[in-house]
């Protein structure tokens, strides 16, 4: 009996139609939904979002639609800009690295160089030429020279790390951390042009791709929450 | 036979949509056909352009900032410097301002902090100063930061001038008043207070200012969301920075050491 039903094993399951559709299979919104109000049984167009005879919410309304559609447009942009942190984040990592230890041989080298240069005279004349060139003695120089390179790299390597914790934060607050990034990032690379002009150019299509990624994520993340206001 | 003409479709009070022969309820909004239209909701303020304005109002301090900066590398006298320096922020945050707020009387109003408000900020001044030169102190120690340059050179008015008279008149106007403002509209009052303590805090451009003035960018701002106005947070800050310049011109800091 059960074969003259259709396919046995599955005649005792809830009609195919009230089954969720969770694959791609492009049906049209409302598809799922029933076509009679569950509560007075009248019958509903897919447009409806109330039952004409009883007034019971049945679907999505205009608002609620135009939130979701802003919902889904934020996360796509929030997880584009997220993948662009931890990029980010891993390269200022890498650079600082790579900065570190060509810093740190430039300042060996010039060490080196001042070394041989005075080396005929004694330590007193030498605090002395230091004192009156740059306000230091030798021995503080050396210290200030190395210690600027070693700040250089806790610096980046705390901006890699706040990057990278922002793409973090970002999972549950997409606004705030979207915003000091940008703030950072562009503050950043300003104040590195500023000091050494040859890093604006440096990776400049990762410069222009963060930048734009972080703009479209908060902007999608305001009309997100704009929608969610008038919902 | 003359056919009536079609009558035009019944229209919801509510939301103006068409309405199905016979309905009760509105499709569309809900709303029960035949009943008064609820009052209309007041339509909210679009965010971006305000949270964008306060984006290109740091952009624009950031550009002053930087400006200061490259006269600094082409080597522009110091005192020069700091005039001008000054002058400029102060020019572009009240452009800023008057462009963006037009209530900035509004800013200025009376706290909502009686007498003993006052005095605590006051009271509060001293540890909060003493906390800041430590990590200051020692992180410049730990990385030899020579940056501190005593602003007394040109004599103790021209400090109190640039240290405690105009950092916190345009500063605050700036980030408490229209960063914070601009934000708060759209924002949780939580949000709007890290934006604008992260945007204080980062354009200080300097190390041990990223790590302190966060925090102190927080109280100065707790202060403006609480007492609604600018004035203890200007209170607070012209204290702190005067704190400075006392430990530059006779040291005020505890005996620990320092």
């Amino acid at each position: 009996m059960r074969s003259l039903i259709g396919y046995g094993e599955y005649a005792d399951r809830p009609a195919r139609a009230m089954v969720r559709c969770v694959s791609h299979c492009r049906r049209p919104p409302g598809y799922n939904r029933p076509m009679t109000c569950p509560k007075c049984g009248a019958t509903v167009t897919p447009e409806e979002a109330f039952c004409p005879a009883c007034g019971t919410k049945i679907g999505d309304t205009a608002d609620e639609v135009r939130h979701r559609k802003a919902l889904e447009l934020a996360h796509k942009k929030m997880e584009t800009a997220r993948k662009w942190l931890v990029v980010v984040g891993l390269l200022t990592w890498v650079s600082a690295v790579i900065i570190y230890f060509m810093q740190s041989s430039q300042v060996e080298d010039e060490i080196h160089q001042v070394e041989t240069q005075l080396r005929n005279m004694s330590p007193e004349q030498r605090d002395e030429l230091f004192k009156q060139n740059i306000g230091m003695t030798y021995e503080e120089a050396l210290a200030h020279d190395r210690g600027q390179v070693k700040l250089l790299l806790v610096i980046n390597i705390v901006l890699g790390v706040i990057y990278l914790g922002l793409s973090f934060v970002a999972r549950k607050h997409a606004l705030v951390a979207t915003v000091i990034a940008l703030l950072m990032f562009v503050t950043v690379i300003a104040v590195s042009a500023v000091l050494e002009p040859k890093t604006l150019y440096q990776g400049i299509f990762v410069k222009i791709g963060f930048v734009a990624a972080l703009v479209a994520a908060v902007q999608a993340a305001v009309q997100a929450r704009r929608a969610a206001a008038s919902a | 036979m003359d056919l009536p003409p079609p009558e035009a479709p019944e229209r919801c009070a509510a939301c103006g949509a068409a309405l199905r022969p016979g309905a009760v309820f509105c499709g569309a909004c809900g709303h029960r056909a035949g009943e008064p239209p609820p009052p209309p909701r007041p339509a909210a303020r679009p965010a971006w352009p305000d949270i964008r304005s306060a984006l290109v109002f740091y952009f624009v301090l950031l550009g002053v900032q930087v400006a200061t900066m490259i006269m600094a590398a082409v080597g522009v006298e110091e005192f020069t410097l700091m005039w001008v320096g000054d002058a400029l922020l102060a020019a572009a945050v009240l452009v800023g301002a008057l462009a963006i707020r037009r209530d900035l009387g509004g800013l200025y109003g009376r706290a909502g902090f009686g007498p003993l408000g006052y005095a605590a900020i006051v009271a509060l001044s001293y540890p909060v100063f003493v906390l800041v030169a430590m990590f200051v102190h020692t992180l410049s120690t730990a990385f030899h930061i020579h940056e501190h340059t005593s602003v007394l050179e040109r004599g103790l008015a021209w400090s109190v001038l640039f240290v405690c008279v105009s950092p916190p008149i345009v500063e605050e106007l700036a980030f408490r008043g229209v960063i914070f403002g601009l934000l708060r509209r759209h924002l949780a009052g939580w949000e709007a207070l890290l934006l604008s303590a992260f945007a204080f805090a980062i354009l200080h451009l300097s190390v041990p200012t990223l790590v302190t003035h966060l925090p102190l960018g927080l109280y100065f701002g707790w202060l403006r969301a609480r007492g609604g106005s600018l004035w203890p947070g200007m209170l607070a800050h012209a204290l702190h920075n005067g704190w400075v310049v006392a430990q530059d011109a006779v040291g005020v800091m505890p005996p620990f050491g320092w």
